[in-house]
């Protein structure tokens, strides 16, 4: 039971109680900005994947991702589509480049699509309008504010001039910006004419994805062979890709924010709790036993500290996530799920620990010397 | 009074070093971002910096080395050799060339060097022939670990077979690797003869790298010559807008957070303690004296927890990059720079309580 004498010692200090919330949300800070910053770094990554309803990618034999270079003649488009299993087929070129906008080198992907079905284009428009004809452009929104490009305005890409139709969302990752343009100027600026990175498939429903790559196998000429990349896999090697890059170091910051996140819980509560020790001893030589001053002191203190610590914290860490993503153009913060829950039971245990492991002191305490 | 501060300081040792921690532990995740930071760029530049070159000289516009297309146009070896102030030329070819090993895939650049080439080739080796040879291949020693390549074993490079040669070390690069073959070798496999990417350029002693650079581009407008420097700085500028802006900002936010805890923490040690300063004060110690006294005893605690946060590191980073796959370069300028800020917000986290000290009825501290 809480007592009104356990209630009044607990909120006799309420900056020390505050200093252990405070503590917990910093803690949980680092651990949600590191872990959400990491985590964004792959789902902006796979967003191309993952956005266009694909069901197959036909690329160049020994093309592992469709991030590596891919050249197939475009006139397979018709065998291909001739395949038993196969309801569609649309090319893609998909390149990445590195532009010199305004004197600054950006990598930027050029991505090259039949606008009439619009597959491979933008998946998320937040201004202007798709590509309807060659010569037009729909510009990553993050990249066009960045260089200050504008729906309507003309820019000049790999030498020729292009009309910004509109602005895309969710379209920049760490491997660079992504710019829309017509299959055919995309090819044109490529010097690919008569060839494609890519054939984007989708197949008639029911049908076995197996039988239908065999059945595109056997359509092609003589002597052309082919990689298939599944939706599936070109997301799973998308992020191989960016793990090769980048996930070690990524990986190292989110551990290390995490093992320092909770070890200053832990080092936070236990200082708390050693300040309080007098006036813990103070209340067991009033008559209150260990177990009570446990379970009616500090488990309440902890819980507040935590509950305050933790929903700050959160609170922080998203409004951080959602700033940094509007300040950082190449950047989006993703909550990550597991390690958040996985960080809440981290904190949850540590915090308890740190509370309750000076209690032993108490037991040594002779009760008269806490009025000394 | 100092050493007042100081016997306080380290009367209760447990609250003492757990003060130290705390603020060791921030230390620690700070540094830690900030070596991962400058390990990347290192990598980044590592060919750049070891190529013994003073000048690169590129297809006109191309400064980056990495994640560029630099086609030479014919001619501009001899061109640039006549330029008056070069000593030696070396051209090289560099090709993206991921290797396929089994269902594995490694990110992989190719640089093609001539073999009698007197620099630009492999700067450190492990085993086996220190420069590249005919069909032989110098691949690095990690990506051979990573794939299990042998000495003498075959490699596919661009659908053709080619022999591992040698083993180079520290040749590595933000998840990638850097493969070594003669620039013949590399043209065949890739089917681009006489193709040359980058001239790299020795000038004559006490030569004029900028006038030298002007004469290059006056021989042929269609080339940029930059000096070395200039590619590595264009390098970590790309590098800084792709993965490199993810970790700047995620060392930025450590060193903010980071900061706010060695502050929080010193907050609540002086906090703890408030109750002595106070008795301090009501024996008669003047206001001043006080916070001396405070103040010596938080940049204790705030200069033990650098200094082994720091420690910590510097014996880690080394020991990471040996046996992980991340690279840590700690330098001592952020480190020096962390310690002035980690001063700074320890002396701004005692003002607050000191205040309540200064404010406080002598009384109170015998209550």
């Amino acid at each position: 039971m809480l007592s009104a004498v356990h209630l009044r010692a607990l909120f006799r200090q309420p900056v020390r109680l505050l200093t252990g919330a405070l503590g917990v949300t910093i803690s949980m800070l680092i651990i949600i900005l590191l872990g959400a910053i990491s985590q964004g770094v792959y789902t902006a990554a796979v967003q191309f994947p993952t956005q266009t309803p694909v069901d197959l990618y036909v690329a160049q034999d020994g093309t592992p991702r469709l991030q590596t270079s891919s050249f197939l003649p475009a006139q397979l488009a018709g065998p291909i589509k001739g395949a038993s299993g196969v309801s569609e087929v649309h090319p893609l070129i998909m390149n990445l480049t590195v532009l010199d906008l305004q004197g600054n080198k950006a990598p930027v992907y050029i991505v090259g699509y039949e606008t009439d079905s619009g597959l491979g284009g933008p998946w998320k428009l937040t201004e202007g309008e798709q590509v309807r004809r060659p010569g037009e452009v729909v510009v990553d929104r993050s990249l066009a504010k960045q260089y200050g490009m504008t729906v309507g305005a003309t820019v000049e890409i790999l030498g020729r001039r292009f009309q910004v139709a509109g602005l895309s969302g969710d379209s920049r990752s760490m491997l660079g910006a992504t710019m829309f343009m017509s299959l055919s100027d995309a090819q044109s600026l490529m010097g690919m004419q008569q060839a494609v990175n890519f054939f984007m498939v989708r197949l008639q429903p029911q049908s076995d994805a197996g039988a239908v790559r065999t059945a595109i196998e056997a359509s092609l000429p003589p002597g052309v062979k082919v990689a298939f990349l599944d939706r599936q896999t070109a997301i799973s090697q998308t992020e191989d890709l960016v793990d090769g890059v980048i996930g070690a170091p990524l990986k190292a910051a989110t551990g290390v924010a995490y093992l320092v996140g909770i070890v200053l819980v832990g080092l936070l509560r236990y200082n708390n709790v050693m300040g309080r020790l007098t006036e813990l001893a103070a209340l067991r030589a009033v008559g209150a036993t260990v177990r009570q001053i446990i379970l009616s002191d500090l488990l309440v203190e902890t819980g507040i500290v935590l509950t305050l610590g933790l929903g700050a914290g959160l609170l922080f860490g998203y409004v951080g996530g959602l700033l940094i993503a509007a300040l950082i153009p190449q950047m989006q913060a993703t909550i990550n799920q597991s390690l958040l829950l996985q960080a809440l039971g981290s904190t949850l245990f540590i915090g308890l620990l740190g509370s309750i492991w000076p209690v032993r002191k108490l037991r040594g305490i002779e009760p008269a010397s806490a009025f000394r | 009074m100092l050493r007042l501060a100081l016997r306080q300081a380290t009367f209760e040792r447990t609250r003492f070093w757990l003060g130290v921690a705390g603020i060791a532990a921030a230390m620690a995740l700070i540094v830690t971002m900030q070596a991962m930071f400058a390990g990347i760029e290192y990598q980044l530049t590592r060919y750049m910096a070891n190529s013994g070159a003073d000048l690169v000289v590129t297809q006109q516009g191309v400064g980056n080395f990495y994640l560029s297309s630099s086609v030479l146009p014919n001619g501009a070896y001899d061109k640039v050799t006549q330029v008056e102030g070069v000593a030696e030329v070396v051209p090289i070819l560099l090709m993206p060339a991921p290797i396929k090993y089994g269902s594995d895939t490694g990110n992989n650049w190719v640089i093609g060097v001539p073999e009698a080439a007197a620099f630009g080739g492999p700067w450190s080796s492990e085993e086996g022939i220190r420069f590249p040879k005919g069909d032989q291949l110098i691949v690095d020693e990690a990506m051979a670990k990573k794939f299990g390549l042998k000495m003498g074993g075959p490699i596919k490079l661009a659908a053709q077979e080619f022999t591992i040669g040698g083993f180079s070390i520290r040749t590595s690069r933000l998840g990638s690797f850097i493969t070594f073959g003669t620039i013949d070798a590399v043209r065949n496999a890739f089917h681009v003869p006489g193709r040359v990417s980058h001239l790299l350029v020795r000038l004559k002693p006490g030569s004029a790298a900028t006038a030298i650079k002007e004469s290059i581009e006056r021989a042929d407008p269609n080339l940029s010559a930059w000096t070395t420097s200039e590619v590595m700085a264009n390098d970590r500028k790309l590098s800084a807008d792709m993965g490199g802006a993810v970790l700047q900002s995620m060392t930025v936010i450590a060193l903010v957070i980071g900061l706010l805890s060695v502050g929080l923490t010193i907050w609540a040690a002086v906090t703890e303690r408030l109750r002595d300063y106070a008795v301090t004060k009501a024996i008669g110690a003047p206001p001043g004296a006080v916070f001396r006294m405070v103040l010596v005893q938080s940049l204790l605690i705030g200069l033990t927890g650098w200094v082994l946060g720091t420690a910590l590191m510097v014996v880690l980073a080394p020991l990471a990059t040996r046996f992980s796959p991340v690279v840590m370069v700690v330098e001592p300028g952020p480190l020096l720079q962390d310690l002035a800020f980690c001063m700074a917000i320890t002396v701004a986290a005692v003002l607050p309580p000191w205040l309540r000290v200064t404010r406080a009825d002598p009384m109170s501290a015998f209550q």
